[in-house]
């Protein structure tokens, strides 16, 4: 499959750090990655490889003491990194719309939820108040919410976890952004409900013809919505592949290691693989290649050279320099 | 042999929205009723509202019974005095979903696992520690590990150390609340495995609450179902993912995101709606506002907990003509032991 | 013993919070001036020229000079040696008002927050019924019927000024009984007063650290103000509030007698005062980064 449409989003040689009371942490040690029109990409990853820091930096929503070291996120042809930030301010909500895992803090709790959800096309389009809050109804029944009228006039207290994501959901999509990113949307939901969010999602994409960035730690979700994977690992990009590729033919020892370690795929009460150890530290990372010290095939060249991102197949990339004898 | 036996358990909670409001009750476990076998490990499975954490605190007497019997290895636990208690408290522990929060900010490794050995036994200093030493090693953790504080440790050893207090004393009966919930996947698995070596060497009898229906099907021989207060399936875990008879199970089964692109269009039984508030459950089957099937009866009249087959109870007034056959076959491989 | 305490401060030095502290430019200078009071209330017998009582008609309101480096007062009294013993009494009077306050309202807050119901309404009641009484009043009541005194106008302030105490120790109390390490603690076999002592306590200590730093300022205001009035020390006791008072007749012809003790309440205070703001700033989770 040959990628004929040019990327919606190019990050360029990422390098992000945290200014802390020991040093810089490097959250985020040198990403590339290219997210194209229309599909779903999904960012894998456990906690503190970085993922999230990734996600943040496009609509450029980092804490204060996050430092940009080097590198270039384009987005149609914008660098956000060196845009102003009122050029900033038109695209977000607009262009590139950001929904993130605990929807009880994400609202606003003093104002009702057809106000917030209003107030995004109002700050994007020339509309009056009663234009924008009957949009606003509008996406709220379109997302789901039952007696939109009514229950925008309601509070977020008012509202479950589920309905609360979906107003969040309609917030971010009534502009009908280009991109959308959802940093865990679903981990703080049941499952039930989570299954109608990404559902939605789903839906959403379709009819907008959104593209999505999805991140998350659960493989599971990986399988059903997503087009392509990107994982990551201590600040780096370890492998990117088309979904199948990567459940059916992971090069990484990382991501082969992970998908074996995720509960379905064992017998019952039988072992599960696991990976020992546990992820390292970002401020003193390891030698070389980063997983070496939890890899099974480590070899000498692992412990002082970096590997780089090489295409072992059409759309297949992999930073490891044995990912020929994994089996 | 039957190490615990649950009959009728019911907890509520007391709710007053104001001073002159009247007096509501949020019927968090209304009625339960079951057994676990020595050795086994059971399942309960169920969403937010299902009363599964309220009824791993109340079996564990952590939290008063409203009512109901509670009968433990033999003897009737549901009215005890401090001493007897105090017995008990030895022969059960328990380990929470976040590791961090589960363990004293203020106290090291050493002095954690110290006070159950303290409070229960009167060995002298040196057998203390050599006892504390060879659970830490048995958890996968070591002496290097006794004067940390928790926030020295990572997530996946502060669980191992709360297991470790869990078990130091031997117990019978362990509850877990999703345990591994808050792990990042890697350290899951460390973590289940951990919990079955455990399970193996000593002869424990686990309760697994969790939302996670694959875990618990990696972890159970039992698995109950719970929704709003109620069990709505019980059997072996074979039966209830091999033919779940509730549609409550069927749905739960169907929203689990499974991982292998394959299966992405499957059929599904679809869920509508939320979780209703456990203060007013529906009249009749609690379920039945969400249930594709609901008919007259479902609205009107509660369903009892009945035993369908051997051992395979179910709480539904139609389950003798719903059949979920063809949802079932397209994830067979997945379920299939 | 030896082992634990190089623990502690090993754990110290690497501990965030040290490191937060010490970049706390004030609480650096609240630090520095109050290691200073109590460098010299504890070398007073070395530093001090002369004894505090030492009279010497001869020398009576003498300017700062070599001899008196901050004069003589109305008795020929040296007033640096006078400031020197002072700063005992000033940091014993803050010590001994911290303990009975905490000792009073710590415990109080602790079985008020652990236990609620109709147990926390009765302590709560009585806390701030007391807190309502001003304390001058009481001190002046004790004063009539035991005497004057130091000792007595320390604990007549104190006795009805725990209520900060309770109110904090109660509501980090009620906070920290709902987390889960304080289940798993009964799920182990741990008594009430137990969990009460090992586990709560310890996690309020901060918040009763933060507050003692803070209390100890107006306490020491409090009784010079009451030792001003000629309620507390007595003579020939060099409080710095009693020098206040015996030097105001003079504060024309001879200041120095006023100004230094003054000068000496003011930095002890504002000392407390600044270590408390950076504690609470550091030990403060919300207000860290990262």
């Amino acid at each position: 499959m040959t990628r004929v449409s040019e990327a919606l989003l190019e990050v360029r040689d990422l390098h992000i750090c945290y200014e802390t009371s020991r040093g810089c942490v490097r959250a985020v040690d040198g990403v590339s990655l290219a997210i194209y029109e229309g599909e779903t990409f999904c960012l894998v990853g456990e906690t503190g490889c970085g993922k999230s820091t990734l996600a943040l930096a496009i609509p450029r929503l980092l804490p204060p003491n996050a430092r940009l070291l080097r590198g270039n996120i384009l987005f149609k042809g914008i660098d956000l990194l060196r845009a102003s930030e009122s050029e900033l301010q038109k695209i977000r909500g607009r262009e590139i719309a950001m929904i993130f895992q605990n929807p009880m803090t994400s609202l606003n709790p003093v104002h009702t939820i057809g106000f917030q959800v209003a107030e995004v096309p109002l700050i994007h389009f020339r509309m009056s108040w009663k234009e924008a809050l009957v949009a606003a109804v509008k996406q709220l029944g379109k997302v789901g919410i039952p007696d939109p009228d009514l229950r925008s006039k309601d509070y977020p207290h008012t509202f479950s976890g589920g309905m609360k994501q979906r107003s969040m959901i309609a917030m971010m999509t009534t502009c009908k952004p280009s991109l959308l990113i959802a940093d865990e949307p679903t981990t703080a939901l049941d499952v039930t409900i989570q299954a109608q969010i990404l559902k939605l999602l789903y839906e959403l994409k379709s009819e907008y013809g959104l593209t999505l960035l999805l991140i998350t730690h659960n493989f599971g979700i990986v399988a059903e919505v997503c087009d392509r994977v990107g994982v990551m690992y201590a600040g780096k990009i370890v492998e990117v592949a088309d979904v199948r590729e990567i459940f059916e033919n992971p090069q990484h020892p990382y991501t082969k290691g992970l998908i074996e370690c995720v509960v379905a795929r064992r017998k019952s009460k039988t072992r599960l693989n696991q990976i020992p150890g546990t992820p390292p530290s970002l401020l003193n990372p390891p030698s070389g290649c980063r997983f070496h010290p939890r890899c099974p095939y480590t070899t000498r060249k692992c412990l002082r050279e970096e590997p780089q991102i090489i295409e072992v197949r059409e759309g297949h990339l992999v930073a490891c320099h044995n990912y020929d004898r994994i089996r | 042999m039957e190490l615990l036996v649950v009959e009728d358990l019911k907890k509520y909670f007391e709710f007053k929205k104001s001073f002159f409001a009247k007096k509501q009750y949020v019927r968090a476990v209304d009625g339960v009723s079951f057994s676990v076998e020595k050795g086994t490990t059971l399942g309960v499975v169920g969403e937010s509202g299902s009363g599964k954490t309220t009824l791993g605190l109340t079996i564990l007497r952590l939290i008063e019974p409203t009512s109901g019997k509670i009968i433990f290895n033999g003897s009737d636990i549901t009215n005890l005095n401090k001493k007897e208690l105090k017995q008990f408290r030895k022969s059960t522990g328990i380990v929470f979903q976040d590791p961090y929060s589960s363990l004293n900010p203020r106290m090291r490794v050493k002095e954690i696992l110290e006070r159950p050995l303290k409070i229960h036994s009167s060995e002298d200093e040196k057998t203390r520690i050599e006892k504390i030493i060879k659970t830490l090693e048995e958890v996968g953790l070591s002496a290097e590990h006794l004067m940390r504080y928790p926030h020295e440790l990572s997530g996946g050893q502060q669980q191992r150390v709360a297991i470790a207090r869990a078990i130091i004393l031997r117990p019978l009966l362990v509850v877990l609340d999703e345990p591994t919930s808050s792990l990042d996947v890697s350290v899951q698995a460390q973590i289940l495995n951990l919990l079955l070596d455990l399970q193996d060497r000593h002869k424990l009898t686990y309760i697994f609450i969790t939302h996670d229906l694959l875990t618990a099907k990696h972890v159970s021989d039992f698995i109950m179902v719970m929704y709003l207060g109620k069990v709505v399936e019980y059997s072996t875990v074979h039966e209830v993912f091999g033919n779940p008879k509730h549609p409550y199970t069927v749905s739960l089964l169907s929203s689990i995101p499974l991982p292998d692109p394959k299966l992405r269009d499957r059929r599904r039984v679809e869920v509508v709606g939320e979780p209703p508030s456990p203060l007013n459950p529906p009249k009749g089957c609690r379920y039945h506002p969400r249930c594709p099937y609901a008919t007259e009866v479902c609205r009107s009249k509660e369903p009892e907990l009945l035993e369908l087959s051997k051992r395979h109870f179910v709480a539904c007034h139609r389950v003798s003509e719903l059949s979920f056959n063809e949802f079932l076959a397209d994830i067979s491989s997945f379920l299939s032991e | 013993m030896t082992l634990l305490i190089r623990e502690k401060i090993k754990s110290l030095s690497s501990s965030e919070e040290f490191m937060l502290f010490l970049k706390h430019k004030r609480g650096l200078a609240g630090l520095i001036i109050l290691s200073f009071m109590l460098f010299i209330a504890l070398t007073a017998d070395f530093i001090a020229p002369k004894k505090f009582d030492e009279v010497d008609p001869s020398s009576r309101l003498l300017p700062p000079s070599t001899t008196n480096v901050f004069g003589t007062d109305h008795l020929g009294r040296d007033v640096f040696s006078r400031i020197v013993y002072g700063a005992r009494i000033a940091l014993w009077v803050g010590l001994l008002v911290v303990l009975i306050e905490a000792g009073i309202g710590v415990p109080l807050g602790l079985i008020a927050g652990y236990y609620g119901g109709s147990i926390d309404k009765l302590i709560s009641a009585i806390t701030d019924m007391l807190w309502a009484f001003p304390p001058i009043i009481l001190a002046l009541a004790i004063v009539t019927i035991l005497g004057p005194g130091l000792t007595n106008v320390v604990v007549a302030v104190s006795i009805v000024s725990w209520a900060p105490y309770t109110r904090i120790v109660r509501a980090k109390t009620q906070s920290i009984i709902s987390r889960e390490f304080i289940t798993a603690a009964r799920a182990v076999g741990e008594s009430s007063l137990s969990i009460m002592f090992r586990y709560v306590l310890p996690n309020t200590l901060a918040s009763v650290i933060v507050l003692a730093t803070l209390t100890i300022p107006s306490a020491i205001l409090y009784t010079t103000a009451l030792s001003f009035l000629g309620f507390g020390a007595q003579p020939p006791t060099p409080d710095w509030g009693a020098m206040l008072n015996e030097g105001k007749d003079y504060i024309f012809k001879a200041p120095w007698c006023s100004v230094f003790p003054g000068l000496f309440i003011t930095l002890t205070a504002l000392s407390f005062n600044l270590l408390g703001d950076a504690l609470r700033d550091v030990l403060d989770p919300k207000l860290r980064l990262g």
